[in-house]
């Protein structure tokens, strides 16, 4: 009897750990529709994206709102996907990159007939095409807002006063740009900079370290690949492409202008080490809580051959999981923060809104980042590699690795730009 | 009652052992299902390609000769190597260093206090412990560099230079797992009899003469424990190098758990994440016998 | 030893303490900091207000760190129980009897440790969604439930003790089970609380199952509440190290208490492999 008794005890506890207490009703009673974001630093924006999922309940009595859940960016990718291969526990809703999420994998649903009309009339097609693959419109990049999608230039007006420059003035070209660059930088008693005059990217991670050398490698007219995205041999190796890592390479080590020592640029550029730095509207709402004496001017990006324009590396989107049981629900919602964007920016001081109206509303009026924004909104769209799907991070790695090579001189521009070729043809033809 | 009687065993050593079994059965049946099935699955994949469940292909071997001679594979397991090798010898030998100092300071009181500064790092996640040395490594507002400067030396790249990045994630592991270490040489040397000593001494032998042929042997037990547990942890780091370098700069500090993540995860290539998963699993493994054989025949 | 000796020897091991433990203090500090008094230069090495716990509020406000500490200790808890009974069985199983295979499965249950968490957690999330244990306590503490390490502990502390005992209440009747509450138990006492510290330990500072598993702050952790303080673009270097020491104090504490039982259960146990 004891023996069965404690058999039945030691059943009891493992039947505890295997049975959840948790209700299985999938009833569309009361749900709380969630999504999920890997993009923490906007709290103030998150939360108002939560406060509006209040206002669905109009339109869905029994949708209490929606929550807005921030997964950590170190490792948000084996979250998704293990999320999105089980099926449950997924969210109905997330912001990831189209390529990612609709071309490795099928998890995102596609657009709605109404909410496409509704995009295109108020967006430039640079911005929309952020959220198309293989023909298909899948989300715009409303939450991240579209200055996620193109860098400016941000320099430091203080310090163009301090060296007896113009504080009015500012690089268009990227010749103008080393000629900046060289009478905004200081260098300590050994030679080492300890204020960049142009803080380049180069550490973190690598499809980070690719996307801020794009706007040189583009506008030296260079390309990572073919335009029918089959080859990148000719293309990532082209003399322009070599051209554009060699002159990044001189920043750091002939012109000395740049510092492989100093950090992310955003942050030295907040902690005065930077004069310039290229980046993205963001950092306007950075700056203003975290450097907010920080006396600053935001330009279109300077041009050498090409003009850059909106289109990034990374294509962050909202997007909608397909196989969520509250899709219709999870659109309409997206429809609400989309047109409704520039409030969650006014609050969040972050980004510029997707639409293009917005750009003349009072709000925008008064950001530092508005003449800019609009130039470049105007420019003919970069290069979108979006397209070649799932081996974009692979090949942005690839190439963040030629780049690190060359800037710590382990190899010439021109030879690591050629191995990465090999590499990345190997890609492209599977 | 019969039934009962049949699975207890009849005799009373069957039934001796059948107690052991069941005992251990609840353990290994736990392994079996959440280790060592998905380790099995994962092995198969190793011979699949394909994202993730969708468009798998069955191609054998290929993936293992793709895998090998991947130069960036080849490349973590060298930077992984290169870790190790720093960062385990040196932290057990200033274990054994620390704990035989610590063994002779009398003063209880000392004595814990000395002891919870020394363990203190372990309560601390990688995450964390990234994090708070990314800071201090900070070439700019870091307290190294600051440091360095106030005495004279001049200020270092730390994790942004590439031939110091290493040897400073090294410089984690070690004053992470050094107070473990110096717990378990430290409870084995209070273990020992002091009249080990004073018998050598009465012989005429030195202090350190005693430390060679009677600590020592007496601590291989814990020196081995001890050397397989910082090898499998050694070769196993992941979360400090992610948060604080991310394989970088110019992919010096790619290990091969990183390699196997971005592989998985960012880059979509299961069947090549299952091949790396494969060979470190095995590649382990036989450390660890080889380690494990080593201690069968040299113990008293 | 003489005099002279043992004073330079404390003074050496004082020294080296301190250097081991000046990481945690600068993080201390910091966290006291505000964001400009941290990228000033010259740093200075202390805070200018060593009570600014404008950090901490922040943190306690913006997110539910006081449910992430509860979070942390219920999982933690729960492993280290399960731990206990489930290892302790096993060691006994091992240590006290013979059957076929006995050195096959111990090894192959040692070899869980070198198994790559990163190449199950597919397979072991899936396994979670068909037990419906996604975003919960259960699930949390899955993986970690039995340890490998501890059955190897627990192994080697009963061996020591001897058989004689354990025949003479076979002899008075007593069934196995019994022998294990009643003798084997109370026997390693140190082991046990050895065991009980480490896995709690571990559990308290795991960071990448509890980040699969979890998506609300229902069971969400301190290590994932940390890391919320960095993000693609930067770190808060305030936030994320007052973050790390909230996390650290329940541990120190639980530390400084259990401390001579760690010590003695260490020496108890002889940790022999």
């Amino acid at each position: 009897m004891k023996r069965m008794k404690t058999v039945l005890i030691l059943g009891l506890v493992m039947g505890m750990l295997f049975v959840n207490g948790q209700s299985l009703f999938a009833a569309k009673k009361n749900i709380e529709l969630t999504y999920w974001t890997s993009m923490g630093q906007h709290p103030k924006f998150n939360k108002w994206m939560e406060d509006l999922g209040k206002e669905l309940t109009k339109t869905y009595p029994y949708v209490k709102g929606v929550k807005i859940i921030a997964v950590p960016y170190e490792g948000y990718e084996a979250k998704y996907l293990s999320a999105m291969e089980g099926k449950v526990g997924a969210p109905d809703m997330f912001n990831g990159m189209v390529y990612d999420w609709a071309g490795a994998h099928d998890f995102c649903d596609s657009m709605p007939e109404y909410l496409v009309k509704n995009i295109e009339e108020h967006t430039v097609p640079a911005v929309r095409k952020l959220g198309v693959w293989d023909g298909k419109m899948y989300g715009v990049p409303g939450s991240t807002a579209t200055g996620s999608s193109f860098m400016m230039l941000y320099i430091n007006t203080d310090m163009l006063e301090e060296a007896g420059m113009d504080p009015n003035n500012y690089p268009e070209t990227i010749d103008e740009l080393l000629d900046f660059a060289k009478k905004l930088t200081k260098r300590d008693a050994s030679g080492k900079v300890v204020r960049a005059g142009y803080a380049i990217r180069y550490s973190g991670n690598p499809t980070g370290i690719t996307e801020k050398f794009l706007p040189f490698l583009h506008t030296f007219g260079g390309r990572m690949m073919s335009p029918d995205r089959k080859r990148a041999s000719g293309y990532i190796n082209s003399s322009e492409s070599v051209e554009a890592l060699q002159f990044f390479t001189d920043l750091v080590n002939k012109y000395r202008v740049s510092s492989l020592e100093i950090g992310s640029p955003a942050a030295s550029f907040g902690h005065k080490l930077a004069a310039m730095i290229f980046r993205e509207g963001w950092v306007v709402g950075w700056l203003r809580d975290n450097a907010p004496n920080l006396r600053y001017k935001i330009y279109p990006l300077p041009t050498y051959r090409e003009k850059v324009g909106v289109g990034a590396l990374f294509t962050w989107t909202d997007l909608v999981y397909k196989y969520g049981p509250n899709k219709e629900e999870s659109w309409k919602y997206l429809e609400l923060v989309w047109n409704n964007c520039l409030g969650g920016v006014i609050i969040d001081g972050g980004a510029p809104p997707p639409w293009k109206e917005d750009l003349n509303c009072s709000y925008m009026i008064n950001r530092p980042d508005r003449e800019a924004t609009t130039e470049m909104m105007s420019r003919a769209s970069s290069p979108n590699y979006g397209y070649i799907g799932a081996h974009l991070t692979e090949v942005a790695s690839i190439m963040a690795d030629a780049i690190g090579d060359s800037l710590y001189l382990k190899k010439t521009p021109k030879t690591a730009l050629d191995e990465a070729a090999v590499k990345v043809d190997a890609l492209l033809m599977e | 009652m019969k039934i009962i009687d049949f699975i207890r065993g009849r005799t009373f050593y069957e039934r001796k052992e059948r107690s052991g079994i069941f005992f251990v059965s609840i353990a290994f049946i736990y392994f079996v299902t959440i280790y060592y099935y998905p380790l099995i699955q994962s092995f198969l994949f190793s011979f699949f390609t394909g994202p993730s469940s969708q468009n798998r292909k069955y191609v054998g071997l290929a993936t293992y000769k793709k895998v090998l001679s991947d130069p960036l594979f080849l490349l973590s397991v060298k930077n992984t190597f290169y870790f190790v090798i720093l960062a385990v010898p040196t932290t057990i030998v200033l274990a054994l260093i620390i704990a035989t100092f610590l063994n002779y300071v009398l003063n209880k009181k000392l004595r814990d206090i000395l002891s919870f500064m020394f363990f203190s790092p372990l309560m601390i996640s990688f995450v964390a412990a990234a994090l708070i040395w990314e800071w201090i490594y900070h070439p700019i507002y870091g307290l190294l560099n600051n440091l360095f400067l106030f005495i004279g030396l001049p200020s270092q790249g730390w994790l942004f230079n590439a031939s110091q990045a290493m040897p400073s994630i090294a410089i984690m592991q070690i004053w992470l797992r050094l107070g473990f270490d110096i717990m378990i040489f430290l409870s084995a040397l209070q273990a020992i009899p002091g009249e080990y000593y004073e018998a050598a001494s009465i012989d005429g032998a030195s202090g350190f003469s005693c430390f060679k042929h009677i600590t020592l042997p007496l601590l291989n037990p814990q020196i081995v424990f001890v050397s397989i547990i910082e090898l499998i942890f050694g070769f196993q780091v992941f979360d400090l190098v992610y948060t604080a370098t991310h394989g970088g700069p110019t992919n010096v500090t790619r290990v091969i758990i990183l390699h196997l993540y971005e592989t998985a995860f960012k880059w979509y290539r299961f069947g090549e994440a299952s091949v790396v998963a494969v060979f470190f699993f095995l590649f382990l493994l036989s450390i660890s016998i080889l380690q494990w054989k080593f201690r069968r025949t040299t113990t008293y | 030893m003489n005099k002279v000796l043992k004073v330079c020897l404390c003074f050496f091991l004082i020294f080296l303490a301190l250097i081991i433990f000046v990481p945690l203090i600068w993080t201390l500090s910091t966290s006291f900091k505000t964001p400009e008094e941290i990228t000033s230069l010259p740093i200075t090495f202390l805070p200018k207000n060593i009570f600014n716990l404008d950090n901490y509020i922040h943190i306690f406000a913006y997110s539910a760190f006081g449910r992430y500490l509860l979070n942390s200790f219920i999982v933690s808890g729960i492993t280290v129980v399960v731990s206990l009974i489930v290892a302790s069985l096993a060691g006994f199983g091992f240590a006290k009897y013979n059957f076929p295979g006995k050195d096959i499965v111990f090894f192959a249950i040692l070899a869980i440790l070198m198994v790559p968490f990163q190449a199950i957690t597919v397979p072991l999330y899936l396994w979670s969604i068909r037990f419906r244990l996604i975003d919960t306590y259960q699930g949390l503490a899955m993986p970690g439930l039995v340890s490998a390490f501890g059955i190897f502990l627990m192994r080697g502390a009963i061996e020591s003790i001897p058989n004689d005992y354990l025949d003479a209440a076979r002899i008075d009747g007593a069934s196995e089970l019994r022998i294990y509450w009643r003798i084997i138990l109370p026997s390693v006492k140190g082991s046990l609380a050895a065991l009980a510290i480490i896995k709690f330990l571990w559990t308290w500072t795991s960071f990448f199952w509890p980040l699969i598993i979890t998506s609300t702050d229902k069971v969400k952790v301190v290590t994932l509440g940390l890391a919320d303080y960095t993000n693609m673009y930067f770190v808060e270097y305030n936030f994320a190290m007052a973050a790390s020491i909230i996390s650290i104090i329940p541990l120190m504490v639980i530390f400084i208490f259990f401390q001579k039982w760690v010590v003695k259960a260490m020496i108890l146990s002889g940790m022999k492999g």
